[in-house]
């Protein structure tokens, strides 16, 4: 299976970078997100997800670094932690870490209700 | 010249509104990110803020490009279009003051001041229920942006939204929000 790489863009267009590795499932997605078409940016990351689940079937570590995403980002990104919920239903291994600023605290109660509507745990990690 | 001295002299405009950016045009890309720039170098001493600040900012700017009457055409959008409008920040002694304007069909009008009344009337915890209940809904077709805009808003800002609607023609209204962004953080300060 192909690892999945977005080069992040800052000026324009604010795309986070992703980098899904296939081999480990660590995968990272860091950065900002703003852009108009959240849903055709991130569609791809859920099928990664899925293909993965279903091919691979190995542990998968999501790593959000996203330090600023858009209400429109914010359904996707919902999106992306429930096809996550499914693998881990099915007996996948899931971890899911995000880190926040220690000052950030919007972020914080963004990534609770995150975790509460994907009925998944996400582990807050503190940055300094 | 004691007009553009005092625009020029800070303090002496904390009592009455200082206008740090305004713009009026169309609301490509590009301009999101000059504004966005500005805002982060004016706010860069303080992050809570400067994020909260520019989150609003980003929301009612996506607002206008998406949803304005007013629509604005060139090489770079191609075949479509981006909303035109205006926008301002302006600083007081105690909050910075986010304004946008643009027009909108008359015909909206109804559905979108219920729904400003029906936000400022939540406490915190009602509107963050109400942010995840729209957000957790299906997409519909053809739907851009989360559709939870406003409620993030007033959420980020914790003030009620201040919308002020007047007619422009027979098809046309147009629609003005303010927002108010307190500088300190009532929920840290002591006996606040």
């Amino acid at each position: 299976m192909e690892d999945l790489k977005i080069k992040g863009e800052k000026g324009t267009f604010f795309i986070p970078n992703v980098y899904f590795n296939a081999a480990t499932g660590n995968c990272e997605l860091i950065g900002e997100s703003y852009l108009e078409n959240t849903f055709a940016f991130y569609q791809p990351l859920i099928d990664w997800i899925k293909e993965y689940s279903t091919s691979v079937q190995g542990p998968v570590t999501l790593n959000f670094g996203l330090t600023y995403f858009n209400t429109a980002s914010s359904r996707s990104i919902l999106d992306l932690l429930i096809t996550l919920k499914e693998y881990e239903e099915k007996g996948g291994d899931v971890t899911v870490n995000w880190s926040v600023q220690a000052w950030d605290e919007d972020m914080r109660q963004e990534i609770e209700d995150f975790s509460a509507d994907a009925d998944l745990p996400v582990n807050i990690i503190h940055l300094k | 010249m004691e007009n553009k001295r005092a625009i020029l002299n800070k303090n002496e405009l904390l009592d009455k509104d200082h206008i740090l950016i305004c713009y009026k045009g169309p609301f490509l890309d590009r301009v999101l990110t000059l504004l966005g720039e500005k805002i982060n170098i004016l706010l860069c001493d303080d992050p809570r803020l400067n994020k909260k600040v520019f989150s609003i900012f980003i929301e009612l700017a996506q607002n206008i490009a998406y949803y304005s009457e007013e629509r604005h055409q060139d090489k770079e959008t191609g075949d479509k279009t981006c909303g035109k409008g205006a926008f301002i920040i302006s600083e007081s002694e105690k909050h910075y003051t986010l304004t946008s304007a643009n027009h909108i069909k008359k015909s909206w009008v109804p559905e979108v001041l219920e729904k400003c009344e029906m936000i400022n009337k939540l406490d915190m915890e009602g509107l963050r229920k109400l942010k995840r209940e729209l957000r957790n809904k299906p997409r519909h077709a053809g739907q851009l942006g989360g559709n939870i805009g406003l409620v993030d808003i007033a959420i980020k800002a914790g003030t009620s939204l201040n919308v002020e609607i007047s007619s422009v023609n027979e098809q046309f209204s147009f629609f003005c929000l303010s927002i108010d962004v307190p500088k300190e953080n009532k929920e840290i300060l002591p006996g606040s």
